[in-house]
């Protein structure tokens, strides 16, 4: 099997791909990175939202910077490249809380509120998260490997998993 | 005066906020070269509006090993600083202020981590009073907080406070080394829109 084209997907940015090609987000912080897979047609697709909800913000115009309107697009994407939206399932790293200040309440919490909002989009579109790697005060990258399904989490210091 | 967008900066005010970074992290980095006891050199400041795409790789790659010493900006300005040092250099600061041996960054307890933040914190000070000499904007600075991890996660954090309503983020960058080659680092002040328009403001009245 050829190893696929690695595709980079920079923060408030999503991107879909066929078998073999991989898709990496790097340097996952407070950001939640979901990705979806079709396992039958094996196409995947990585988000790196930075914001819960689209509805809170003026400015909304770039669907990938925000959990509601970047799982939308993303699933868009990948009917398109052949997917079947019933056969999606979800797996999502990141949300964690980088600096902890003191008295700010909603930025500390911003990496939990994208979580929040995440789970609830996903269940709300019946799209299972099988598998997550969440939290915590550290950061992560992750690729998702469209052959197989896997995300790969790799960090500094906190080792390197498949799920 | 009306709200301008910084997207429609002009030369003249990048000019304007190069010349105000220059002195500051001037102010700065003297500090810096006090309590360490090294000769720090410094890069002429950069004036920078990048797109959210591009944030996580500002401080070179997303996945560069960095100790990230924060500061939320209060008062006149809705501001950030944010001094970023190559882990290697984080550690070179703390065995240079503490006297002690230290190799690798799992190795930090709590005084070196608090250490690292008040380094953080006496040059937010000087930058600050540096600012607030030229502009007269009266400023206020949080407790710093530390996170040593990837840039890309370290940035995300002012990332989502400074690019929420815009697509881009605003900062003034300084990077400085020391004359030995050892340290390396950048220091960055990252202002939200309503902050551009009243530090040009203020220094075209200074001006």
């Amino acid at each position: 099997m050829s190893e696929g084209h690695i595709i980079k997907v920079g923060m408030a940015d999503l991107n879909v791909v066929k078998a073999p090609d991989i898709l990496t987000t790097l340097g996952l912080g407070s950001c939640v990175g979901i990705a979806l897979y079709d396992s039958i047609v094996k196409v995947g697709g990585l988000a790196h939202i930075m914001l819960p909800d689209s509805t809170q913000i003026k400015n909304n115009s770039n669907p990938a910077k925000f959990a509601d309107t970047a799982i939308v697009k993303l699933i868009e994407d990948m009917v398109n490249l052949g997917a079947k939206s019933s056969r999606l399932v979800a797996k999502i790293a990141g949300g964690a809380h980088m600096f902890e200040f003191k008295n700010m309440d909603d930025m500390m919490r911003i990496g939990t509120r994208n979580i929040a909002a995440v789970t609830q989009i996903l269940e709300e579109l019946s799209i299972p998260i099988i598998a997550s790697d969440t939290g915590s005060n550290y950061g992560r990258t992750i690729e998702l490997h469209t052959s197989t399904g896997v995300l790969l989490v790799r960090t500094i210091g906190h080792g390197i998993k498949e799920i | 005066m009306g709200e301008k967008y910084y997207q429609d900066i002009t030369e003249e005010e990048i000019d304007m906020l190069k010349e105000a970074g220059n002195i500051a992290s001037g102010n700065a980095m003297t500090s810096l070269g006090k309590l360490i006891g090294c000769t720090l050199d410094m890069s002429v400041a950069n004036v920078r509006i990048e797109k959210i795409q591009e944030l996580t790789d500002i401080l070179g790659d997303a996945e560069s090993f960095i100790a990230g010493m924060l500061i939320n900006v209060y008062g006149d300005l809705n501001a950030m600083l944010l001094l970023a040092l190559e882990a290697e250099s984080a550690i070179k600061v703390v065995n240079l202020m503490l006297g002690k041996d230290v190799s690798h960054v799992e190795e930090f307890d709590e005084i070196d981590l608090s250490v690292l933040c008040e380094t953080g914190n006496i040059l937010a000070g000087s930058y600050l009073s540096a600012l607030n000499t030229f502009t007269g904007l009266e400023l206020d600075v949080s407790i710093p907080q530390i996170s040593i991890d990837m840039a890309g996660a370290i940035l995300s954090y002012p990332a989502i406070e400074f690019a929420r309503n815009d697509n881009t983020m605003l900062f003034i960058e300084t990077m400085f080394k020391d004359t030995n080659q050892v340290l390396n680092g950048t220091y960055i002040l990252i202002l939200d829109n309503d902050s551009y328009n009243k530090v040009i403001d203020s220094l075209g009245k200074w001006l």
